[in-house]
């Protein structure tokens, strides 16, 4: 009996007072898949994955062959309990699994018809003792690296995450701007540098646009006024963030006319370029430009399935003389002030998009320090920053359980309004039912690194298939009906290391039939979008 | 392998007395089961396992040399510069080159020495082979030997031992002073730990060096027993804040944990607390501390030494870090490393390679191969980095 | 459920007050107040729960804390198993008090009329006689095991390094209860009331779970057969199905032994089940006090109608209204004047900003501090819910354009 190295689990729970809500089973005829349900192109395509960790106890089996597709626009809702494997999806797609102990074994993740996983089998060779049931992984650590690079031209770009603890997540010791702005200028740098070199602070009517600011702000009233009068001043420039930044800059309202105008001129002072920043700009823009096509190289090499050598050489040799050819701007600018204009296009883009997501003082919340702000306020620059590069597909990893319940709306508030403003497909993990009823479209349950049910959000919680969905459903207090007796599933989560047999829930299940403990489930299709892994339910069998 | 249907637990049917008595035969001992994993951590981590092959080395070494008849107070050997054959007690018979062989096995010195040092690479002679014999000399006409082979034995007894009864203690000291201090916070931590600056602020070797000179002259520190006993005082004297220091920052975390508090809830008293609760739970980063001491301190005695400092009755002592302090063969009968220093002369200042290249590499391989165990064991005990 | 109010109290406090202080400056000196607890007066009657309800930030868990004496309070007073007389006694004289019970100075006011001065005497020597903050650590040691408490995070709340046998027996071993082999037979007895196994004793906690560690913590707060448990959110950490597995077990203890609970949480709905009446605290204070069907069906204060509405549903058919208020909590080392509540609330006064409202019994049973219910009298009928829950129309999906 290996009982020592194996962590008990509850061999003797208490008696339930109540069963499983006993509704029929669903019906055994399955309707035919309407074509129009699947308009949305798929954006996100994982295909029986598999992701296992070698550790001291065995061989922990987190992951055996998940499989869900992400449409865009959509809002995916990933459910389980602690230690179904969710977040270990999450970091399996974006290939942050931590490599001693983790592997993903075996899968495909097609990201817009790219697929991430290109180049996993030539990582590692693992060979598991049958005696002690662990593995030894010998592996290449160059591979491994070379992949990670590849990686590195999606994360951050096709695909942003932001995590559950908002207070963790950020760097104490540098300002929630720089933070941010080190984003934006990876992701758009481009734009930023060709926005700021086409700025134009002399024209004619960037000085009646600001006087026009002046007097709508000494006016007072509507604060959606003054913006529109900053606007204008942005307009006139060619510069969008200095709209923003010419709004707060005449906020106080104390000095006199003359006085905001020449702050404003002040304020204009950054857009006039020196040569020397001029020339350094340039530069910074051709380092963005090979950045940027060495990354499309590596997404046609995933694409393509193979490595192009030789486009590699030619892009990194030309990465590698742009960045000798720097040290020049390093010895004549004092880096610091070389860097100013970038720096200060950066801030007060991050200070607009903190205002896009109603943060009340952005400016001073840019310049301070992540420790100075809330949990709720950094979820919300958590967000921003990940959705300032407008990726195509954001994964949140519980972000709002570590936030209280009147933050929790707020953010839900703000998830919902920037769906549908942005249009960025969500892939939102959390355990908890009643978030996923708020925000998602889709969800699917997991359990015990399987998922066990697929549907629309509505279906899924008033037609639950599977028993542990139902199970789920039934031990939620809920609100409306508190006299509802609290029933709860007996047993608790398996073993990873030794699942058990056949369905992996058999053993908590109360239907459970003699057929499950032997065989493992396949996914059928049981209604419009609606998909199942038990034997209770004998559908057509889903084609991935 | 299924975690089992819903059933009723199983009622206790053995009476209550049953319990205690049969839980060591039938139940796995989980302690044992952590050392286990420990060890298996250890076993993947090469450094960690080259250290402990060579601390595992050094072990037999001083067990091996404690049944060796070598006085442990003075290894000097008087050997006559020539004419001694057969050899006796493992003296060597000497010639120079230019002279004749007095006898068979007898050795030339080499050219460029003088008569009395002699590097023996026979492995036959005397009773304590294989090593070279290093050789003071404190007049040319009583050149004494040196047994290198027996100084290295003796000294990593004496290595050992004493860093362990400096570390241990220091420990102990440590760990009850951080104990207190940061369980009672408050104007009591306060007070301890400008002590503890108080003792920071002492620069180490000096401080051992300070006692041992001014205390040494006294009469009761004359015996070996009693000096060796102000070395270890002095030592723990300085070691112990480190300690203290570290424990008390784990005290720190420990105290606000909530298992603290449920204690404190169920009614326990401070002292429960703190021996319970508190200190089993902050040992851990003193271990990997200690294991780390245990290696340096060595290197620190023989720093002593190397300075000249009069630790040790006499010259002959077997210690790793004095021994290569006598390296330095003038020719006018210096005994320190300083006083030969000042009195080189070009021509007749000798270095024998072979006297201080063994004790150094001695000690080199203790203190390394403490560092790689030590480190080794903390990866292996930090529970976050568990593979 | 929800039982008469003629049950006995089992603990009572009353103005419980904990300043933290801020340290600043050259010497450490202090430079403010950190008021987790401003005044906060409950009671728990026999064998009922008290839910205490607030975000993180309101000083519940420190309250939670007080009423044990785990920490010292600033000022107040706790009594246990106070005489009826006592009570009576108690509540009259603070009653001449300026503020009543909860509000106001309480007790340490210092200047005031011969009356109040008074009642102060007679209030000390009362608190010298029972409070809880006054007896002798003997005394208080022997109330211990009456009062336990069961910690939110199963993980730190068990000593890594004992094993579970040990944590558990250890109430028992502190007050010598009995041998050791009735200690031993009383620790198997505590294991199975829990659900868990006798071979479950001899590991270490970090094998288990996180709802079997919040079970050994249950087990462990029940050695020494106590009056009175303190949950501080005990199954805030856990999982929905394993939540529902401990809560069921605390009943069933609950209507077994007898036990008073008060419930610090911040899942409204799950101290909906739990409780009998419930508290609901803001920034230091107590906002809103009733039985559990009276706060829930009609909440009167606007934070508890705001921490209502932001539930999330679990039914994607049904919408609710939201109540989001602006802005986030302010710091309670400078909480806001008059009422704490006044910077968010959506239905703010001017009177708000700068009187802080009594804790006034405007009906049976249901105390509010709120301005919006004058303390005159007359009957109250309450702001309507302006929250509701409606079913909505089909979902889709967003097309992205």
């Amino acid at each position: 009996m290996s009982a020592v190295s194996q962590p008990l689990r509850d061999a003797s729970p208490l008696p339930t007072e109540a069963s499983f809500p006993l509704s029929a089973p669903a019906p055994t005829t399955p309707e035919p898949i309407p074509a129009t349900t699947l308009s949305s192109p798929v954006v996100l395509d994982v295909r029986d994955l598999k992701t296992y960790f070698f550790t001291y106890d065995g061989v922990v089996l987190a992951l055996d062959g998940v499989s869900f597709k992400v449409r865009r626009g959509e809002t995916l809702g990933l459910v389980g309990e602690t230690g179904c494997g969710k977040s270990v999806t999450a970091f399996s797609v974006t290939r942050l699994i931590p490599d001693p102990p983790g592997r993903v074994i075996s899968g495909k993740v097609l990201f817009r018809g790219i697929d991430l996983l290109w180049g996993l089998d030539a990582e590692a060779k693992i060979k598991i003792n049958p005696k002690t049931g662990r593995a030894k992984v010998r592996r290449s650590f160059r591979r491994i690296k070379a992949g990670l690079e590849r990686m590195s031209a999606v994360r951050g770009r096709g695909i942003s995450m932001i995590f559950q603890e908002p207070t963790q997540a950020m760097n104490p010791v540098f300002s929630v701007a720089d933070q941010i702005s080190e984003a934006l200028i990876l992701h758009q740098g481009t734009h930023l540098v060709d926005e700021m070199m086409s700025a134009t602070p002399d024209a004619p009517e960037v000085l009646p646009a600001m006087e026009a600011l002046v007097d709508v702000t000494r006016a007072g009233g509507d604060p959606d006024t003054a913006r529109r009068a900053a606007a204008k001043v942005a307009e006139a420039v060619h510069l969008p963030s200095f709209g923003t930044q010419s709004f707060y800059l005449v906020r106080d309202s104390e000095l006199s006319s003359e006085d905001m105008v020449r702050r404003l001129q002040r304020g204009l002072r950054r857009t006039y370029l020196s040569r020397m920043e001029r020339r350094y700009l340039r530069y910074r823009r051709k380092r963005m430009v090979i950045e940027d096509e060495l990354h499309d190289l590596y997404l046609s090499e995933m694409r393509e399935g193979r490595v192009d050598r030789r486009q590699r050489r030619i892009l990194r040799g030309r990465r590698t003389r742009l960045r000798l050819g720097g040290f020049y701007y390093g010895v004549w600018g004092i880096r610091g002030r070389i860097q100013r204009p970038l720096r200060d296009e950066a801030f007060w883009r991050t200070v607009g998009r903190l205002e896009e997501v109603s943060i009340a003082n952005p400016v001073q919340v840019a310049k301070g320090y992540p420790h100075e702000l809330s949990g709720g306020m950094l979820q919300r620059v958590m967000i921003t920053m990940a959705l300032s590069v407008e990726p195509t597909i954001l994964i949140a990893d519980e972000p709002t359980t570590a936030l209280d319940v009147t933050i929790q709306a707020q953010i839900l508030e703000l998830m919902r309004e920037l769906k549908t403003r942005i249009g960025t497909a969500i892939l939102l993990i959390t355990h908890d039912l009643a978030v996923i009823a708020e925000v998602a479209d889709r969800v699917c349950v997991m359990y015990a690194g399987q998922i066990v049910e697929t549907a629309r959000a509505r279906d899924l919680y008033t037609h639950p298939l599977h028993p542990y969905t139902q199970g789920l459903l039934a031990s939620i207090p809920n609100l409306e009906r508190p006299d509802k007796k609290l029933s709860s599933i007996p047993g608790s989560v398996p073993d990873l290391i030794h699942p058990p047999e056949g369905c992996r829930f058999h053993p908590r299940c109360p239907y459970a039939m003699p057929v499950c403990k032997e065989v493992r489930p396949p996914t059928t299709v049981e209604g419009a979008e609606h998909t199942v892994a038990c034997h209770l339910y004998k559908g057509t069998v889903a084609v991935e | 392998m299924s975690a089992g249907v819903t059933e009723a637990p199983a009622p206790l049917a053995e009476p209550a007395e049953a319990v205690p008595v049969a839980r060591r035969g039938r139940r796995p001992n989980p302690r044992i089961a952590q050392m286990k994993r420990t060890w298996y951590f250890l076993r993947r981590n090469t450094l960690a396992m080259v250290g402990i092959v060579i601390l595992v080395i050094f072990i037999l070494i001083a067990i091996y040399a404690l049944f060796q008849p070598i006085p442990w107070t003075q290894l000097q050997q008087e050997c006559a510069s020539s004419g001694l054959y057969p050899p006796v007690n493992g003296c060597l018979c000497t010639y120079s080159s230019g002279t004749v062989s007095p006898g068979p096995n007898c050795y030339q010195t080499p050219s460029g020495y003088p008569s009395d040092i002699a590097p023996t690479i026979d492995f036959s002679h005397g009773t304590l082979g294989p090593l070279p014999l290093g050789s003071i000399t404190t007049a040319p006409s009583n050149p004494t030997f040196y047994n290198i082979y027996a100084g290295l034995l003796r000294g990593s007894d004496w290595s050992l031992g004493v860093s362990v009864a400096i570390v241990g203690t220091g420990a102990l000291i440590g760990l009850l002073v951080g104990a207190i201090s940061g369980f009672f916070g408050g104007w009591v931590d306060e007070a301890l730990m400008r002590i503890v600056d108080i003792f920071l602020s002492i620069p180490q070797i000096l401080f051992v060096i300070i006692v041992i000179a001014v205390l040494v002259a006294l009469p009761v520190f004359q015996p070996f027993g009693m000096r060796v006993a102000l070395l270890i005082v002095g030592f723990v004297i300085v070691w112990w804040p480190f300690y203290a220091r570290i424990v008390r920052g784990q005290v720190l975390v420990v105290r606000e944990q909530k298992y603290v508090e449920a204690a404190k809830a169920s009614g326990a008293g401070g002292g429960r607390l703190v021996l319970r609760h508190i200190i089993p739970n902050s040992v851990y980063p003193i271990f990997v501390q200690m294991s780390l001491d245990v290696g340096t301190i060595p290197l620190l005695l023989g720093t002593l030494v190397y300075l000249g400092f009069p630790v040790f009755p006499t010259i002959y002592f077997p210690e790793w870090g004095s021994m290569a302090a006598l390296s330095v063969y003038s020719g006018a009968g210096a005994s320190t490393f300083t006083d030969a220093l000042l009195t080189c002369q070009f021509g007749t200042c000798v270095i024998p390679w072979w006297q201080f290249l063994f004790p150094g590499l001695m000690l080199f391989l203790y203190a390394i191969s403490v560092n790689f165990l030590a480190d080794g064991l903390r990866d292996a005990l930090d529970p976050r980095l568990r593979r | 459920m929800f039982r008469s109010d003629t049950a006995p109290a089992l603990i009572t406090s009353y103005n419980l007050r904990k300043y933290f202080p801020i340290r600043g400056g050259l010497f450490s000196t202090r430079i403010g107040d950190v008021r987790a607890v401003d005044g906060v007066s409950l009671d728990v009657r026999e064998s009922e729960t008290l839910g205490l309800v607030g975000e993180s930030g309101c000083g519940k868990t420190t309250v939670g804390r007080l009423m044990l004496r785990l920490i010292e309070p600033t000022s107040g007073h706790t009594y246990y198993h106070p005489s009826p007389e006592t009570v009576a006694k108690l509540e009259s004289l603070y009653a001449t008090l300026k503020g009543g019970v909860g509000g106001g100075d309480g007790d340490g006011g210092t200047g005031g009329t011969p009356e109040a001065q008074a009642a102060l005497k007679d209030l000390d020597e009362i608190a010298d006689q029972y409070s809880l903050y006054r007896m002798k650590h003997s005394k208080m040691k022997e109330l211990r095991g009456k009062l336990q408490i069961v910690f939110q995070d199963p993980f730190s709340s068990l000593s890594p390094r004992m094993l579970v046998r040990d944590i558990i027996g250890e109430p028992l071993a502190i007050h010598h209860a009995g041998t050791r082999s009735e200690r031993a037979q009383r620790v198997a007895e505590l294991v199975q009331e829990v659900g868990l196994n006798p071979e479950h004793l001899w590991r270490f906690p970090h094998e288990f779970s996180g709802g079997q560690r919040q079970r050994i913590g249950i087990a462990r707060a029940l050695a020494l057969r106590p009056e009175f448990i303190v949950l501080d959110e005990p199954t805030s950490a856990l999982d929905v199905s394993v939540q529902a597995q401990i809560l069921n077990i605390l009943k069933k203890l609950q209507s077994e032994q007898r036990l008073a609970y008060m419930f610090i949480s911040h899942h409204l709905s799950v101290v909906r089940a739990m409780s009998h009446h419930v508290a609901v605290m803001y920034l230091g204070e107590i906002v809103e006090r009733a039985g559990t069907e009276d706060l829930f069906s009609r909440p009167l204060h606007p934070y508890t109608q705001a921490l209502l509405s932001a539930i999330p549903v679990p039914d994607p058919t049904l919408k609710r209204e939201r109540i989001v208020l602006k802005g986030d909590v302010p710091s309670p080392a400078a909480p806001p004047p008059g009422c704490r509540f006044h910077t968010r609330c959506p239905a703010v006064m001017p009177v708000c900003s700068h009187t802080p409202p009594p804790l006034i019994e405007v009906r049976r049973e249901h105390w509010v501090a709120c301005h919006l219910y004058p303390p005159t009298g007359g009957e109250v009928v309450g702001v309507p819910i302006p929250f509701r829950t409606t079913a909505v129309g089909t979902t889709t999906v967003p097309q992205a354009s």
